[in-house]
C-alpha cells in the first residue's frame, strides 16, 4: 500500500490524477476462510482490520450485500461522543474518543475527526436530574461534562433563541468538549483500505442468505455466490441481525426501526459544535456548510429506509423553535437507516448460544462512534473467544442473568 | 410472628420478609423466560402486530403488517 502524503499528490498531479492506484482490491469469493465477517460497514471492517493488525490473523472475508459503508456507516449523523449513563458504555466510547483522534494517522487516511464539543439543552426536570446524575458518573470516568446556564450555552451557539416563546423553557445545558463529527464514507474507506493492505479479503455485492449449523456450531455461510465453510461467522450487519441470526436458530432482544436525518441548503459558518435538545432535535454543521438534522427514532418498527413524515415534522418544528433563524431554510434531503434497536438500548458484543457465531449488533442510534472502540473490542472477542473486560456488560447473556443495561443517553431514548 | 428458615441466613424473624403469597410451580427457565420477555422475531415481512387505537375506539387490534413495505396485509 502506497501512503497518501503531499509528495503523492504531487506526483499525481504531474500525471494529471490519472494513475492512482486502487484503494483496496476485489477478490473473488473463496471456498472457505478462518474468520467471516458479515457486513462491511465501519464495524465490521474495523474489526477486520484490528483482527489483522493486533492478532496477526489474515484469512478472513469481509462479506457485504452492497458496498463498503452504504448501509448505516454512510446514513447517521456522525455524532461522537462519551457522555453516556452506564460504566461500561462509557469507559468504551471515552476509548473510542481517544482512538478517532488518531485514527487518521493510524489508517493513513484522512476521517476527518473534528473535536468540536457538544451542547445538550435541557427542557425538563426530569432530564435535568439524569444529566446531573451523568455528570457525577462522567467525572469519576475522567470524562468532561459540565452544565451550564442557558446563557453560557448561547455564548457556544450564537444561533440559540433564548427570548421567544417556548412551548418547554430551556432551563440548562450540558457542555461535553470532547465530543466531535467525523466524516462517515472516509472511516469506512480507511479501515478497508488497511484491512485490504494487511491480506483481508473484502468482497462486496453478495448477499450472506443463511448461517448453515452443524450441531451446536458454525459450518459456514450460504450467500448469493455460493457456500463458504468456516468456523468463526462474526455478525455487523445491523438492521438484518435478528434475520441472519434466525437462520442460526438464534433469537435476539432487537427491533429494527427507522432513524431519519436530514440536511439543510449548505449555509455560511454558523454552528461550531454539535447540539441536542434530547428527545427533540441535534444538529451540527458539515464542512460543506449543510446542517445535518436528526431527531429520535421512528414509533413503529420497519426495514425501510423511509422515516415517516410525522417525525420528520415534528423534528422541524422543535429545530425552528429553538432556532427561529432557520425557519426560511430549505432541507435538501431526507432520508432514513433501519437501526437495530436493542430492549436496553444498549449493544450486543458477544458470544452467541452458537459456538463460532459472534454478534456485534444492537448498536441502534449509536453505532458511528463506537466503530474503532467497538471493532477493536469485538476482534478481540472473536479471536480469542474470550470477552475482554470492556465489553463483558454487552453480553447477550445478560437478559438471561437479569442485568439488563438500559441507557438513557442514546438519540432513540425518549423521555 | 413467625421464624423464617432462609437457606441463605438461617431462621430469622418474620418483620424481615414480605410474603408474597402461592407460590406458582416455577414457570420456565431463565433461558426461555429471557427469550419470552425480550426476544423478537423482529421479521423483514408479514408479522401480527398489536395496535392500540389510542385515539379512537381504543380497542386493541391483531393486525398483519409486513415490515419489508410498511403495508397492512389484506
Amino acid at each position: 500500500m502506497s501512503a497518501y502524503s503531499i509528495f503523492a499528490l504531487a506526483r499525481n498531479a504531474l500525471s494529471g490524477h490519472r494513475n492512482w492506484p486502487r484503494a483496496w482490491r476485489s477478490p473473488a469469493l473463496c471456498g472457505s476462510y478462518d474468520i467471516a465477517i458479515v457486513g462491511a460497514g465501519g464495524h465490521g471492517l474495523a474489526t477486520a482490520y484490528y483482527l489483522a493488525r493486533r492478532h496477526g490473523l489474515r484469512n478472513i472475508l469481509v462479506v457485504d450485500k452492497g458496498w463498503i459503508g452504504g448501509g448505516n456507516t454512510g446514513r447517521n449523523t456522525v455524532t461522537i461522543r462519551a457522555n453516556y449513563l452506564r460504566e461500561p458504555s462509557i469507559r468504551l466510547h471515552a476509548e473510542g474518543l481517544r482512538m478517532w483522534r488518531e485514527m487518521s494517522g493510524e489508517l493513513g487516511f484522512n476521517a476527518m475527526f473534528s473535536e468540536r464539543g457538544q451542547i445538550d439543552l435541557i427542557q425538563t426536570w426530569a432530564k435535568l436530574r439524569d444529566v446531573k446524575r451523568r455528570q457525577s458518573i462522567l467525572h469519576l470516568a475522567g470524562v468532561p461534562f459540565d452544565i451550564l446556564t442557558p446563557r453560557e450555552a448561547q455564548a457556544h451557539v450564537p444561533i440559540l433563541d433564548l427570548d421567544g416563546p417556548k412551548r418547554l423553557p430551556i432551563l440548562a445545558a450540558t457542555w461535553h468538549p470532547t465530543a466531535g463529527v467525523a466524516r462517515h464514507d472516509a472511516v469506512a474507506w480507511g479501515y478497508a483500505r488497511a484491512a485490504d493492505a494487511l491480506g483481508i479479503d473484502i468482497v462486496q455485492n453478495c448477499e450472506v442468505t443463511a448461517i448453515r449449523r452443524q450441531g451446536g456450531r458454525v459450518a459456514g455461510i450460504e450467500t448469493t455466490q455460493g457456500f463458504v465453510a468456516v468456523p468463526k461467522v462474526a455478525l455487523a450487519v445491523s438492521a438484518h441481525a435478528s434475520v441472519l441470526a434466525q437462520t442460526a436458530d438464534v433469537r435476539l432482544p432487537i427491533e429494527t426501526v427507522p432513524l431519519q436525518a436530514f440536511v439543510s441548503a449548505p449555509l455560511k459558518p454558523m454552528l461550531s459544535c454539535i447540539v441536542n435538545c434530547p428527545g427533540a432535535v441535534y444538529l451540527s454543521q458539515s464542512d460543506k456548510g449543510e446542517l445535518v438534522i436528526g431527531g429520535g427514532s421512528d414509533p413503529v418498527p420497519s426495514y425501510v429506509q423511509r422515516g415517516e413524515f410525522a417525525v420528520l415534522e415534528r423534528v422541524v418544528s422543535n429545530l425552528v423553535e429553538l432556532f427561529p433563524v432557520l425557519s426560511r431554510v430549505g432541507l435538501l434531503r431526507q432520508w432514513a437507516g433501519a437501526i437495530d434497536l436493542c430492549h436496553d438500548t444498549s449493544p450486543i458484543v458477544s458470544k452467541s448460544p452458537v459456538e463460532g457465531l459472534y454478534l456485534n449488533v444492537g448498536w441502534g442510534s449509536g453505532g458511528f462512534k463506537a466503530i474503532p472502540a467497538g471493532g477493536a473490542a469485538f476482534a478481540d472477542l472473536v479471536a480469542t473467544d474470550a470477552p475482554s473486560a470492556a465489553i463483558e456488560a454487552f453480553a447477550l447473556a445478560r437478559f438471561e442473568r437479569g442485568r439488563p443495561l438500559y441507557e438513557t443517553a442514546g438519540a432513540s431514548n425518549r423521555d | 410472628m413467625q421464624l423464617v428458615p432462609c437457606p441463605h441466613c438461617g431462621p430469622r424473624e418474620q418483620g424481615e420478609f414480605v410474603c408474597l403469597g402461592e407460590a406458582p410451580a416455577h414457570p420456565v427457565s431463565h433461558e426461555s423466560l429471557a427469550r419470552h420477555l425480550y426476544g423478537r422475531v423482529n421479521a423483514k415481512g408479514v408479522s401480527v402486530e398489536l395496535w392500540w387505537h389510542r385515539h379512537g375506539c381504543r380497542q386493541w387490534l391483531r393486525l398483519p403488517r409486513d415490515s419489508a413495505t410498511n403495508r397492512f396485509a389484506p
